[in-house]
């Protein structure tokens, strides 16, 4: 069973007498130790599908599953909370909060969930050693460059043990030198440790590194590639 | 959350502290306001019941009552409690005659310790020592045209005791409305009931040791225990003997609250304008906090953690201040007010120095309206930062 599907999803947004349409009746399914992205230029529909996927949003039409169970049948409080348990969201940028350090940020989800200090502070500190920043646990997001920031919230992601980790144009923000750090760590974790990713981007650095790349244009999927 | 609220705090470290500062000056005033209240509101009450006592005893019905031999009666034995004292009071009136002027007078016979208490209204001379020594009003003594020395006499036909009877004017007072002045004359108990009715009182004033201002239900309990002793007469309290000031007494929380109220209402304004901008600037942050998964009553809680912070560290340092004040405050204070207003203060024989009162219901209203205060003005902001849609909100540009 896929970990996260959708189902002839359509996303209309409306304003000012304006219709957009931002997909078009999208059907996608991850299953579990995958390491896909999802490419289009901008405006193709990547972000607005990652929300729908995450339950960020709800789809003007069809269906989002996570986990076995439909997101539009939720409460807004019980997306949250499903959002909380089971996704790790890294955004392409404002990913951290600005008064906690980095381990407190890459604890930050646990702590939300109730886990003991103890425990978040292990998991946490597990995760910023596997994209190499336990040296920088201490420090504040403004004392982190931008790739590093970026680690930190793919910590704060990988620290919560999810069913996936969506990720918005990671490296959009980042060097190349940075973007490529990023994009390896998250790849060695998909390999070691199982971790589903989802990512969406239009970086050719990181569509090197993965295993199915999913092309989206004009708000639908027009075609899919495994390596 | 609670680390988070009060990084957030110290973030802008000059807005919190501008806001902190309101609230505590705002706890710091409060506390000083009710504390002087409390001082001025206990020397007026006090006043009043130094001047008529804790128990008043008078005839059943003697306010429907006009003529002396109906209002005036012989004190009975009454038990007591150990340490309360009685006086007599004889009141009646009289034509005072001095030359060939005259005026109708109300004629006050007291004891010693009576007349010691007219002392703060003195204006000139002495009090009486001896028989035959009396206190004029001021507007009398001018209708009059005597002064310290002279000698006035005072008529009472057809009362029980001698009819009439001389006095020498040994002292002036002054009262605080001019037609009480022109009509009082104070003399020794046992000259007024010679005058009026040998032997007899028209009032007694117990004074009891040991009560406090507003211990009213010790009083309550004495008032009863004297009852069944009084046969013929009627006990009341000094309230139920003032009764337009005790209408009053009940109006002291009112007044205290809606003071303070004012006080916070204004401290609440600009908490909340505070609470407000520290939302707008944050709403890409609270975005983040719904997408990672903070659902709406958390967002929520986040701010009214942040107010309650701010109000409890401000309203402490508040606080501390606010008791340290009214420590200087219940030593004794003189109002700070002007000359002329202060002139019609002692006038009332309200005493010059008042000494600030403190209680835990006061402490305990002021610490309710700041954290009252802390929790309504967050309660707007709170609720737009947990309505904000997580997307739209992170991408949200200040």
């Amino acid at each position: 069973m896929p970990i996260i599907e959708a189902k002839g999803v359509w996303k209309v947004y409306r304003g000012d007498g304006v219709e957009t349409v931002a997909l078009r009746g999208v059907d996608l399914a991850v299953e579990a130790g995958e390491f896909t992205a999802l490419v289009g230029p901008s405006g193709s529909g990547k972000s607005t599908l990652l929300h729908l996927l995450a339950g960020l949003d709800l789809p003007t039409e069809g269906e989002v599953w996570l986990g076995g169970v439909l997101l539009s049948r939720l409460s807004r409080g019980k997306r949250a909370r499903m959002r909380l348990e089971k996704i790790g969201l890294v955004f392409q940028a404002y990913n951290l909060l600005p008064v906690l350090t980095a381990l407190e940020n890459a604890a930050f989800v646990l702590e939300l969930r109730g886990v003991s200090r103890a425990e978040r502070e292990r998991r946490a500190l597990a995760a910023l050693e596997a994209l190499g920043l336990k040296d920088k646990a201490g420090r504040f997001p403004r004392q982190l460059s931008g790739g590093e920031q970026q680690r930190v919230a793919v910590a704060r992601a990988l620290a919560a043990e999810p069913l996936i980790v969506l990720a918005d144009e990671p490296t959009a923000n980042l060097d190349s030198r940075n973007g490529l750090a990023l994009i390896e760590r998250m790849k060695a974790l998909n390999q070691d440790r199982g971790i589903t990713f989802l990512i969406s981007t239009h970086d050719p650095r990181l569509l090197e590194h993965v295993k199915r790349i999913v092309h989206l244009e004009d708000g639908s999927i027009i075609g899919e590639e495994w390596r | 959350m609670l680390r988070l609220a009060w990084r957030n705090l110290l973030r802008t470290p000059g807005r919190s502290l501008v806001t902190g500062g309101v609230v505590a000056l705002v706890v710091f005033l409060s506390l000083v306001f009710l504390s002087v209240y409390a001082g001025a509101f206990d020397a007026f009450y006090r006043l009043l019941l130094e001047r008529t006592g804790h128990l008043v005893v008078r005839v059943e019905g003697y306010k429907e009552k006009e003529d002396l031999e109906g209002l005036a009666f012989f004190p009975p034995e009454l038990p007591l409690p150990a340490g309360a004292r009685v006086e007599g009071v004889m009141e009646g009136g009289a034509l005072l005659i001095a030359g060939e002027r005259s005026r109708a007078v109300v004629l006050t016979g007291l004891e010693a310790e009576g007349l010691a208490r007219q002392r703060s209204l003195l204006r000139s001379g002495r009090l009486p020592r001896a028989s035959g020594e009396a206190l004029l009003g001021e507007a009398l003594a001018r209708a009059l045209k005597v002064g310290l020395g002279d000698e006035v006499v005072a008529y009472a036909p057809g009362s029980l005791g001698l009819g009439a009877y001389a006095f020498r004017v040994v002292g002036l007072v002054d009262l605080p409305e001019t037609h009480l002045e022109a009509r009082t004359l104070l003399v020794p108990l046992k000259d007024a009931q010679a005058l009026l009715a040998p032997g007899r009182v028209t009032r007694l004033e117990i004074r009891l040791s040991g009560l406090g201002l507003y211990d009213l239900k010790p009083l309550e309990e004495v008032k009863a225990s004297l009852s069944p002793h009084l046969e013929g007469l009627w006990v009341e309290t000094w309230l139920e003997a003032n009764p337009i000031y005790a209408a009053l007494l009940p109006l002291y929380d009112a007044i205290m609250a809606v003071y303070v109220g004012i006080f916070f209402v204004l401290g609440g304004l600009i908490l909340l304008n505070a609470l407000y901008l520290s939302l707008v600037e944050r709403v890409r942050e609270f975005g983040l906090l719904a997408a990672l998964g903070l659902a709406g009553g958390r967002v929520m809680g986040l701010v009214f953690w942040e107010s309650l912070l701010l109000v409890g560290v401000a309203g402490l340092v508040g606080m501390g201040l606010g008791l340290l004040m009214h420590l200087e405050l219940a030593d004794g204070f003189r109002l700070p007010l002007p000359q002329w207003i202060l002139e019609q203060y002692r006038e009332f024989g309200l005493p010059e120095v008042l000494y600030g009162r403190l209680g835990v219901r006061e402490i305990l209203l002021t610490w309710a309206y700041a954290v009252g205060v802390g929790i309504l003005a967050a309660l707007w902001p709170g609720y737009l930062a947990s309505r904000l849609e997580p997307v739209e909100a992170m991408r949200y540009v200040p």
